[in-house]
């Protein structure tokens, strides 16, 4: 109960606040939880709009936001054209949350606000470089600061009705190219094409991984039973969004998979909350 | 010039009962043991240790082909 209240402390704090919100389970409850403690007029959910955002993620944000009266609009972001990000180094992530925040910082100074991030503390120790930009950017991360673990957020989110409450971890679309290979916009529709073809046969939790012109699938663990039904169907839809050949990952979904074989000096790891 | 953990994959997949399995490594790095099954993928399903020892042999990655 402690860390409820250190987060609704924070919240107060903070008066007014503009949310990074990308529509996941997170950034969902921080929104939600910033109108409950603050008023409707003092809080603004942004979900940056770009190629790397996938469609589901969009109208999940849209919908939720719609639903739970959740102030919210959408700003069109340009890391693709940021050739930093574009050549998908290992910290990719800081050009993107660098032009992200940078775009809400004068959204947030219009309404004389506090932009908010939706890290955990879970999230500690993860290679985060978003979270550099965020902090050079003065963001906080109140759900990282009140303790709260992603647990004890998805319950919270249960108790609120909220939709997101289990809805599996959801990064950009660019987190499916591996460092190195350049980030395209052709890249990320293919990923997002195959990616809606095994979210229509029912899939929940899985990544389509993009190695050119081959696609490495991570299926969850639970759902590799019904890759073996389904497969003609699969390989049909990958093929279809591009792929010339369709792989199934035996080691099977896993969460930062691409992040392995990173050096230590290549990790920036998000430090816990002072 | 061939790539050596190809022909070991290979080798090692035979020792385990999988004499028809064909090996290739694909990816811009050559990074994932990309395994075709005559049968079909459901032989290698569940075979953790299969696909540790493949890795060790230098790949990143062990897929099987689903067609």
């Amino acid at each position: 109960m402690h860390k409820r209240r250190r987060l609704l402390e924070i919240l107060h704090e903070c008066r007014s606040v503009v949310v990074g919100y990308s529509g996941g389970v997170d950034s969902v409850f921080l929104a939600r939880i910033a109108v409950e403690a603050l008023g409707r007029e003092n809080v603004l959910a942004v979900t940056g709009k770009s190629d790397s955002i996938a469609s589901w993620m969009e109208d999940t944000a849209r919908e939720v936001a719609e639903r739970f009266g959740i102030p919210w609009m959408e700003l069109e972001t340009r890391e693709m054209e940021d050739p930093r990000y574009a050549a998908n180094p290992s910290n990719r992530c800081y050009y993107c949350k660098s032009e992200l925040w940078a775009r809400l910082s004068s959204v947030a100074a219009e309404r004389g606000a506090v932009m908010l991030d939706g890290s955990n503390a879970d999230d500690v120790g993860d290679h985060r470089p978003g979270a550099v930009a965020a902090a050079e950017n003065g963001v906080r991360f109140p759900l990282l600061e009140a303790g709260l673990t992603k647990a004890e957020i998805r319950a919270w989110s249960r108790e609120l009705g909220l939709p997101t409450w289990d809805q599996p971890a959801a990064p950009c679309l660019a987190s499916r190219i591996p460092y190195g290979l350049a980030v395209t916009p052709e890249r990320l529709r293919q990923v997002e094409r195959a990616e809606l073809g095994l979210r229509a046969l029912g899939f929940r939790d899985f990544r389509v991984r993009h190695h050119d012109r081959v696609a490495r699938l991570e299926v969850h663990p639970a759902e590799l039973g019904r890759v073996a039904e389904l497969r003609p169907e699969i390989a049909r839809a990958v093929r279809g969004a591009g792929f010339t050949r369709v792989l199934l990952d035996l080691q099977g979904y896993r969460r930062g998979a691409l992040n392995e074989g990173l050096g230590a000096g290549q990790l920036v790891q998000l430090g816990a909350a002072a | 010039m061939s790539d050596p953990r190809i022909a070991a994959a290979e080798r090692l997949l035979a020792e385990r009962g999988l004499p028809d399995a064909e090996v290739s490594a694909e990816g811009t790095e050559g990074e994932i043991a990309a395994i075709r099954l005559p049968g079909g993928p459901e032989a290698l399903l569940a075979e953790r240790e299969l696909t540790k020892a493949v890795r060790a042999l230098g790949f990143r990655f062990v897929a099987v082909d689903l067609g």
